[in-house]
């Protein structure tokens, strides 16, 4: 009987540690994201830039040399929506970035940022788009500086509470 | 006399005491203190049976 109690408790704090470092993972998840999303948009001002692509290509472009980046969806999105509809492109990039925020683990801010830059996606002219796009990997760095800060702090915490809350679950129940 | 809740009240100090720490350390001191109090009121639960059962004892010594 002892036995099949110890089994159980053990289940138990392996569960709650296992949703702790999913909350950790979480915060690196996010630092990796927004270096991504950095590669992404210096990838797409090449492409504006040296080879005039039209907008949908160009996103297509990037979007597929990194296949396995998941805010590549992003981009991918956008360039579907606007060879399939007849959308203006910010309204295209603001759908592709609304319906696929809860997939990435990107906070509210950075998806404020990436939408002023829908903002003025297809809009501006070519030396307006490249200095919009420098803009936005500006704010980029800044918000990236900042989740290594966050992550550091509350990677390790989350871990701990979990094994911890673990531990304190099993002892009250037995 | 149980004496399994001695030990409980002791891991849930120990475990208690931890989660503060790590919480202080990271910052968050009023997290901290709401897990420690939450710490302080399972354990009088745990311990307000006994309790009741003292003053019924003492009540029943000095006949009331």
């Amino acid at each position: 009987m002892f036995i099949v109690k110890l089994i159980g408790g053990l289940f138990i704090v392996a569960a709650t540690s296992l949703i702790g470092i999913l909350k950790a993972n979480e915060y690196e998840n996010r630092t990796s994201s927004l270096r991504e999303l950095v590669c992404l948009l210096q990838m797409l001002e090449t492409e504006i830039c040296y080879k005039s692509n039209i907008l949908c290509d160009a996103l297509l472009n990037c979007a597929k040399a990194k296949i396995e980046s998941n805010v590549g969806i992003f981009f991918k999105e956008t360039a579907e929506l606007l060879k399939i509809r007849k959308m203006t492109s910010t309204e295209a990039w603001d759908k592709a970035l609304n319906e696929n925020l809860k997939y990435t683990s990107l906070k509210e801010e950075d998806a404020e940022i990436l939408k002023n830059l829908g903002n003025s996606l297809g809009t501006s002219d070519y030396d307006g788009q490249i200095k919009n796009i420098r803009f936005v990997l500006k704010q980029l760095e800044v918000q990236i500086s900042k989740a290594d800060i966050d992550c550091i702090k509350y990677q390790s915490m989350y871990k701990k509470l979990g094994v911890l809350g673990g531990i304190a679950l099993v002892v009250m129940l037995f | 006399m149980d004496v399994d809740i001695i030990f409980k009240i002791a891991a849930i100090g120990i475990t208690v005491s931890i989660v503060n720490m790590v919480l202080k350390q990271s910052g968050r001191e009023e997290q901290a203190m709401m897990a420690t109090l939450a710490g302080l009121v399972i354990v009088l639960m745990m311990v307000a049976k006994q309790i009741l059962t003292l003053f019924e004892t003492v009540r029943t010594m000095f006949q009331f």
